[in-house]
């Protein structure tokens, strides 16, 4: 017993010296990465080396085939050796990846962690394409991701900008009771409108604050935008429109109220062009006359 | 009779007693090195131990994961389990767990405290204590709940079973409103990390936070145990302790720093863990008697053990994701309290 | 020698508990206190047992003030037994009974020697195995007392007096472990220590007492001998008695008890 347990501890050495000899020769040896963060794992998509994913969080759920990888769990509260059980030699994680102790315990087993910058932008999200297609060794294929999305956000703003108005639009983010959770300044919510070139009835307010009902009413947003699991705890769009304080603004009366995939909205991924174009038609012309 | 045997029997069982559970608590160590969610083999695990510049991956796991989280296990559980009893003596009721009575909420309201404000409101104080500052901060928050705790529960010199749990009950409810206030005030990411301090964790650890805490932790421990004999005497009554040559007065304090030191650095590295200051005492009461001399090791080993097997299935049971360990602990805890309740029901009302 | 206080006021808000109370324990004696409920008793033993920390004028044990004697100290030469003392947690009454010890000094054959002879002279030899929560109110105070006796004789070789002060030590035993218990203390009066002890029975104090003390409204009323003091009058004060009932009792005092 104890013989061949000591067989395969030695075989299980052996194995782990030749991967570390093949892995130290042979630098196009695909790497074993993990995502961490939905709009990373999008990216590794886009830059066509998903075969390289070997686990990502539990945000990461587009493309479909993301939802194949193991899940190592909410991106915010990650366990170490959940993550190295998947034996990674490169964590591709945001900055808003945590906690940091966890993280340093994995780079302290020698695994490489890339944490890319987690600003709600576009350069933010050219920076993270060439920084994973670089740590991925593909940075043909990062440029050519990169000038196709500057030139989608170029579009997408110039289409946005040729719009003209500037409607004033409230997104939610939850409820709690009576009062809801809104998104004020320095959100990924608030940059998002700025980019469809609306504006935020809650900016004097910093990150996710509850909202009193009243306030809500007198800002008068002329669009609802939220998540759409938060569409559904709330109860639809019917339960909204007769919100007690909600109801008394334009947006309800309107029902113009815009509910898409959190991570397709929120996450500034490649999908980011096209998302900023649909929140922007969205929140102009979305409810009773387009129903 | 004769009171001779009786003791040596009594003893016989004991050391029993406290053998079962070093075993066991050696088992669940072996465990909690070899189990998880990498395997790993018994050669990586023997050369982890070993300071060494050039190990393996699987070694390093070990090295740096699994060891300092089996050490701050160990400390976690044996605090929580003699302060959970000392605290019940101290308060001489059964029903004292740092968690119901607000020990620990305090705690972590003053970690939250530090985290949102220090670097505001006192850098001095932040760059002095490095990585002190949390447990210190948390020590005087579990203190600050223990003094007011027992000003609150004291009636007539002596504490009231209904008005303890019901000043643990504002103690908690305070300290809940103002780490919500907290919440509000804090930034993004010191919202993930108050979130911690109510769930629960050991997943967080590192070498160079574990070793200041598991200082203060023994420390905490072992001058607890050091009382068991004070305890007994105490429990015979306040002034009857006294009439017996007890310093009631000097042993009260004393028990009241060392579970502030022992809850605060607990909760400062591992957030709430509920219910196993509750549970490990009364397990081996059931099995070895009131006597302190018992009880204290016997709920330090038992503590230990409860936290390591709780980890043990928080690390393994949703892999590879992680499960909070307070979650596990209340939810076992929860029905074992609502048990005990039942039990003390005629003594409490 | 002796155990006393010497012109002690307890003062608890505005209410005078015991007022100028001076009375002495002697070596050798049993000594009873009687009185109505709130007559100041309990606050003249704890006073005695060096608890009370307001009271004015002096405790005093063969000369030395109380209060500059250490807790442990003061625990060599003086136990108490107290109305009740409810614990929560399963002790053993072996175990109560070892508390008695003092700190550091662990068993030996002398110290179960002792500790046995507690336990026998209370009639508890049987009972030494139970857990003391699950005793009678009448169990639990026999335990209590066989505590206090040990204390004291752990300090036997000393050869100093000792005092014991037992307050309502009969108040939950059956008839028989009433005289149990009270020839426990008289024993311990014998073999030259003081005792101290409250009661309402007065069929007992007449019996057990060398001297009597009688207590009301928070001082001294009378001292002496059980003779001298069980009278229909002083019954009828201390108790607020109506004449003929306190004239019937003192009438079945007189009487001579039934073995």
């Amino acid at each position: 017993m104890i013989a061949i347990k000591r067989l395969t501890g030695a075989a299980l050495m052996l194995g782990w010296g030749l991967m570390l000899v093949v892995g130290a020769s042979a630098q196009a040896e695909p790497k074993r990465v993990v995502a961490l963060g939905g709009e990373i794992t999008e990216i590794v998509y886009q830059l066509g080396a998903q075969d390289q994913l070997v686990g990502r969080d539990t945000t990461s759920t587009y493309p479909e085939a993301a939802n194949e990888l193991p899940d190592v769990g909410y991106f915010r509260q990650l366990g170490a050796e959940g993550i190295l059980s998947l034996k990674p030699d490169l964590i591709l994680a945001t900055a808003a990846a945590g906690p940091p102790e966890v993280l340093e315990q994995i780079a302290s087993t020698g695994v490489q962690v890339e944490k890319l910058p987690s600003e709600h932008s576009a350069e933010s999200l050219l920076e993270k394409v060439a920084r994973i297609a670089k740590v991925l060794e593909i940075p043909e294929a990062g440029d050519k991701l990169a000038s196709s999305l500057r030139q989608q956000l170029d579009e997408a703003s110039a289409s946005i900008a040729a719009m003209g108005d500037k409607p004033k639009v409230l997104f939610i983010i939850g409820t709690g009771g009576g009062d809801v959770m809104a998104a004020g300044e320095e959100t990924a919510a608030n940059s998002l409108i700025k980019l469809a070139g609306a504006e935020n009835v809650f900016a004097d307010h910093k990150g996710y604050k509850t909202m009193s009902l009243e306030s809500a009413a007198v800002a008068a947003p002329d669009a609802i935008a939220l998540m759409e699991h938060t569409l559904k705890a709330m109860g639809g769009v019917d339960k909204i429109a007769d919100h007690p304080a909600l109801k008394l603004t334009p947006a309800a009366q309107t029902q113009r109220i815009v509910a898409r995939d959190g991570t397709y909205l929120l996450s500034f991924g490649p999908r980011l062009p096209e998302a900023m174009t649909d929140f922007a038609k969205a929140i102009r012309t979305e409810g009773r006359s387009s129903h | 009779m004769s009171l001779r045997n009786l003791h040596e029997a009594q003893e016989r069982s004991r050391r029993i007693l406290l053998l079962v559970l070093a075993a066991m608590l050696s088992v669940s160590s072996f465990l909690a090195l070899a189990v998880g969610p990498v395997p790993i083999g018994a050669g990586d695990i023997w050369a982890a131990l070993w300071p060494s510049e050039d190990l393996s991956r699987d070694a390093q796991i070990v090295q740096q994961i699994r060891l300092p989280r089996l050490i701050l296990g160990l400390c976690v559980g044996a605090v929580l389990g003699v302060c959970g009893a000392a605290l019940q003596g101290l308060f001489r009721n059964p029903l004292a767990d740092p968690g119901i009575i607000g020990v620990s909420s305090g705690a972590a309201l003053a970690a939250g405290l530090v985290i949102v404000t220090g670097n505001t409101f006192a850098s001095g104080f932040m760059e002095w204590a490095g990585n002190y500052a949390l447990p210190l901060g948390a020590f005087a928050g579990s203190m600050i709940a223990i003094v007011s705790i027992y000003a609150l529960s004291q009636r007539a010199g002596t504490t009231s079973g209904a008005s303890l749990i019901l000043a643990g009950i504002a103690i908690n409810a305070m300290a809940g409103a103002a780490l919500g206030y907290l919440t509000f005030l804090s930034s993004d990411n010191q919202l993930r990390q108050l979130t911690f301090w109510t769930l629960g964790s050991l997943g967080r650890i590192t070498w160079d936070s574990l070793v200041p805490v598991a200082v203060l932790m023994t420390i905490a421990v072992a001058l607890t145990l050091r009382k068991a004999a004070a305890l007994n005497t105490y429990l015979l009554g306040e002034r009857e302790a006294g009439h017996l040559g007890l310093n009631v007065e000097r042993m009260k304090k004393t028990l009241i720093v060392l579970g502030a030191l022992g809850v605060g650095s607990a909760v400062a590295v591992s957030g709430i863990i509920g219910f196993v200051g509750l549970a490990a005492p009364h397990i081996i009461r059931l099995f070895a008697g009131a006597d302190h001399r018992i009880v204290l090791p016997g709920s330090a080993l038992l503590g230990a053990l409860l936290v390591m097997c709780a980890d043990l299935i928080a690390r393994t049971a949703a892999a590879p994701a992680e499960l909070p360990i307070g979650v596990l602990t209340s939810a076992l805890g929860g029905p074992f309290f609502l048990w005990l309740l039942g039990r003390y029901r005629r003594e409490l009302f | 020698m002796a155990l006393e206080l010497k012109d002690v006021s307890v003062v608890a808000g505005r209410k005078a508990l015991i007022e100028g109370v001076s009375l002495s324990v002697h070596p050798g004696k049993l000594t009873v206190i009687l009185g109505a409920n709130g007559a100041g008793k309990s606050t003249a033993l704890s006073v005695l047992a060096g608890d009370s920390v307001s009271a004015k004028g002096e405790a005093r044990l063969d000369g030395v003030p109380l209060s500059s004697l250490s807790p442990q100290a003061l625990a060599e030469r003086r136990a108490v037994v107290l109305q009740h003392a409810p614990i929560n947690f399963a002790f053993k009454v072996h175990e109560i009974v070892s508390l008695s010890r003092p700190a550091l000094r662990s068993e030996s054959n002398r110290t179960y020697a002792i500790e046995e002879r507690a336990l026998h002279e209370l009639d508890l030899a049987e009972l030494a195995g139970r857990s003391y929560p699950t005793l009678s109110g009448g169990e639990r105070q026999r335990v209590q007392i066989a505590r206090a006796l040990a204390q004291l004789w752990h300090h036997e070789e000393t050869g100093q007096s000792s005092y014991l002060l037992l307050d309502e030590p009969t108040a939950h035993l059956d008839l028989k472990h009433q005289f149990v218990a009270l020839e426990a203390a008289r024993r311990f009066a014998q073999q030259n220590g003081g005792v101290l002890c409250i009661l309402h029975d007065l069929t007992l104090a007449r019996e057990f007492a060398d001297e009597i003390i009688l207590m009301r409204n928070g001082n001294i009323a009378a001292k002496g001998g059980a003779a001298s003091i069980l009278t229909a009058d002083t019954i009828a004060e201390i108790y607020d008695l109506p004449a003929h009932r306190a004239e019937n009792l003192a009438l079945s005092l007189s009487a001579p008890m039934l073995q």
